[in-house]
């Protein structure tokens, strides 16, 4: 028996009281340690999937929502721009590199991709299986895709447009599952890798010839779908000006199609010699006036930062958004937010340690004869100071690890709840910074509370005390 | 004659005030190892404040007290704490064990005051002499009068104190608890070998003790 467990033990006398003080501590510290972990999961998963990516350009509209859209996946686009537009400024000298994305698809809630392999390698993924889509209508797909969706390779699926699953289905064009990604961490884990070309295929931009085409998918005959009318981003009237500048290749798809109706073999011949010699000008014509969503930039000097996005956003009809400013507007309009309720979670915290306070404050009335006796059996002044603090400090230890135990357990549970389809996965495994500074902090109000009780046990009058009990 | 070694306590000139008035002064008093002493008095005469000082307490204005030969008048109040926890044991009138721990760790914790290593074979050794090792895990509040008074004693003499001051140890009690209390502490008393000093105002008491203090006749 030392005095610690004599502090425990006195503890153990009042049940009710003590649990009641060490819920109302826990509730405080679980409910600024809730803030203070989403504010640690959420600022890391922007920074981690933002990949040094400096610019984000795309139709114009809100930059917060073409950053969100473009770069996290987790808004929908702003609308669709030509690659032809996008291509004066993916070659501008400011530029170190350029990714091209083109969205409006999803599979179960899991955005569809059409982009190159640059893109995956700003996220270092890493296939577990398969291989990087390079023929139409092939897809690799991100770790959380594969466990909630159970798609594996070789798996055929089509998307849907939009996010939310209840879009038009692309029943005529099936993707492959070629590819499966390790998890990385980063938003990849969350989405569908394909080709650009794949996307425009699907969105009924297929071209009449290409290397990397399926012939049965080239040579099929596709209406002029307006379907990305019903898309995210609505961006239809972008995808309507290309399918007017793309009339010369569609006209020859007709024109094929009439020739096999009539079976005329020797003149159709003629016509894919004649299409095959001009191939390359017009796969890059085509490709050209093809559709994308956004445009993802690294920047090639520091300067680029202050001209680039001003130039862009001056001197074309497109929009350029800085994804550090946009995250830290965000952030900072969240931050009122969280602001708010961390000062509710402060009353809690504050009523916490002032109950912590009155109760051992009560409790020093009541055992004012125990502390007399203990310093007639040779505790000291000292000693007895220590024994109210002990109380003290395992009061608020208690509230603090029960709250952090419960902030963390119940950020995991909700994270095992809502699945793997979050824009922002979290999990309660995690320990942010700020979080010592909690417990710190908490200790240190812990120990104030206790020390004017502390204070009264050790200036106890021994003699005067026995001599009223 | 005796010899130094065997004063359990020796007081010369001790004078002790609230204000200017002295309430209390003894001249010279000696107690032997094993020797029983009453301190009777009308109330109000100094008879507990006489305790506090032997106790270390409160510190007289003159004189000093000498307990296995050391002046703890002249002690720093953190040395008296701890040399009241090693050689001094003390009962209460209203008993005062600690509510919050069970009788067997009452003791050890006077051990722990005491900076002896806790020996609970020891406590136990000692409550089964006292008839209450049964209780030895209740809590205070689960004890008889009667048992709790043996346990209190228990926990004055758990550390073989040099000297044991009760103080009214047996006036809470009916007069059969009262006389066992006494002839217990007088049995460890000349087992363990400590002076036992009293202060009460009870004749029971007073007449089983070797010798009496009257200290209306000091002041």
């Amino acid at each position: 028996m030392n005095l610690l467990q004599l502090s425990l033990s006195n503890l153990s006398l009042s049940p009710l009281s003590t649990a009641v003080n060490i819920l109302l501590l826990s509730l405080g510290t679980g409910s600024i340690a809730i803030l203070l972990i989403a504010t640690h999961l959420l600022s890391a998963a922007l920074i981690r999937d933002a990949a040094d990516i400096d610019l984000v350009v795309g139709a114009k509209g809100s930059p917060l929502q073409l950053v969100l859209s473009g770069l996290y996946h987790a808004d929908i686009p702003t609308g669709n721009i030509r690659l032809s537009e996008a291509r004066t400024w993916m070659e501008h000298p400011m530029v170190e590199s350029a990714i091209p994305l083109s969205l409006g698809d999803s599979h179960k809630g899991f955005r569809i991709v059409g982009t190159n392999e640059d893109y995956v390698d700003i996220y270092d993924g890493q296939l577990a299986e398969g291989k990087l889509p390079s023929n139409l209508l092939e897809i690799a797909i991100g770790s959380s895709v594969s466990k909630a969706t159970g798609l594996s390779l070789g798996a055929t699926f089509a998307g849907q447009h939009g996010l939310d699953g209840a879009g038009h289905a692309h029943d005529e064009d099936s993707y492959t599952v070629v590819g499966i990604f390790e998890a990385s961490d980063t938003v990849l884990d969350r989405l569908l890798i394909t080709t650009l070309e794949s996307v425009w295929l699907v969105h009924g931009e297929s071209r009449p010839n290409s290397e990397t085409y399926d012939t049965t998918q080239t040579n099929r005959p596709r209406e002029n779908e307006d379907v990305h009318a019903d898309a995210e981003a609505e961006a239809s009237e972008a995808m309507l000006d290309d399918h007017h500048e793309n009339e010369h290749v569609k006209h020859q798809h007709e024109h094929e199609h009439e020739h096999e109706d009539e079976d005329e073999d020797e003149h159709e011949d003629e016509l894919i010699s004649e299409y095959d010699g001009d191939r390359e000008r017009q796969t890059t014509a085509y490709a050209e006036a093809q559709a994308i969503t956004v445009l993802l930039i690294k920047y090639a000097t520091p300067i680029a930062a202050i001209t680039l996005p001003r130039k862009i956003n001056d001197e074309s009809a497109l929009q350029a958004a800085s994804p550090a400013y946009e995250i830290t507007r965000l952030l900072q309009v969240i931050g009122i937010g969280i602001g708010w309720l961390q000062a509710f979670a402060a009353i809690l915290v504050a009523s916490a340690v002032l109950s912590i306070f009155a109760a051992l404050y009560a409790s020093l009335k009541a055992r004012r004869n125990d502390l007399a006796v203990l310093r007639c059996l040779g505790a000291t002044r000292s000693e007895l100071f220590m024994l109210l603090l002990f109380e003290g400090v395992i009061l608020t230890t208690a509230g603090i690890v029960f709250g952090l135990i419960a902030a963390h357990g119940g950020i995991e549970l909700a994270a095992i709840a809502l699945g793997d389809a979050q824009n922002f996965p979290f999990t309660g495994f995690v320990w942010a910074p700020t979080e010592f500074v909690l417990v710190g902090g908490l200790l240190a109000a812990g120990v104030l509370s206790s020390l004017i009780p502390s204070w009264q046990a050790y200036s106890t009058d021994v003699p005067r005390t026995l001599a009223l009990s | 004659m005796p010899s130094v070694s065997n004063i359990a306590l020796k007081i010369s000139d001790l004078a002790f005030g609230y204000s200017k008035k002295p309430l209390l002064e003894i001249d010279e008093l000696q107690i032997q190892k094993g020797e029983h002493l009453a301190v009777i008095g009308p109330s109000g005469c100094g008879k507990t404040t006489f305790m506090h000082l032997v106790a270390g307490l409160l510190r007289p204005q003159a004189g000093t007290i000498e307990i296995q030969g050391c002046d703890i008048t002249r002690l720093k109040e953190w040395e008296m704490d701890r040399f009241r926890g090693r050689s001094i044991g003390v009962v209460f009138q209203r008993l005062h064990l600690l509510s919050a721990i069970s009788v067997l760790n009452n003791l050890l914790l006077a051990q722990r005051l005491a900076r002896m290593a806790p020996d609970k074979k020891k406590a136990m050794t000692l409550l089964d002499r006292l008839g209450i090792a049964g209780q030895a895990h209740a809590l205070p509040a689960m004890l008889s009068q009667g048992q709790a008074q043996r346990a209190a004693i228990a926990r004055a003499v758990i550390h073989s104190p040099s000297l044991v001051i009760g103080d009214e140890p047996t006036s809470a009690l009916d007069n059969s608890s009262a006389a066992d209390a006494i002839q217990l502490i007088k049995e460890l008393s000349e087992s363990v070998g400590f002076a036992l000093l009293i202060v009460t105002h009870d004749e029971r008491v007073r007449s089983s003790m070797d010798r009496v203090l009257d200290l209306e006749s000091q002041t």
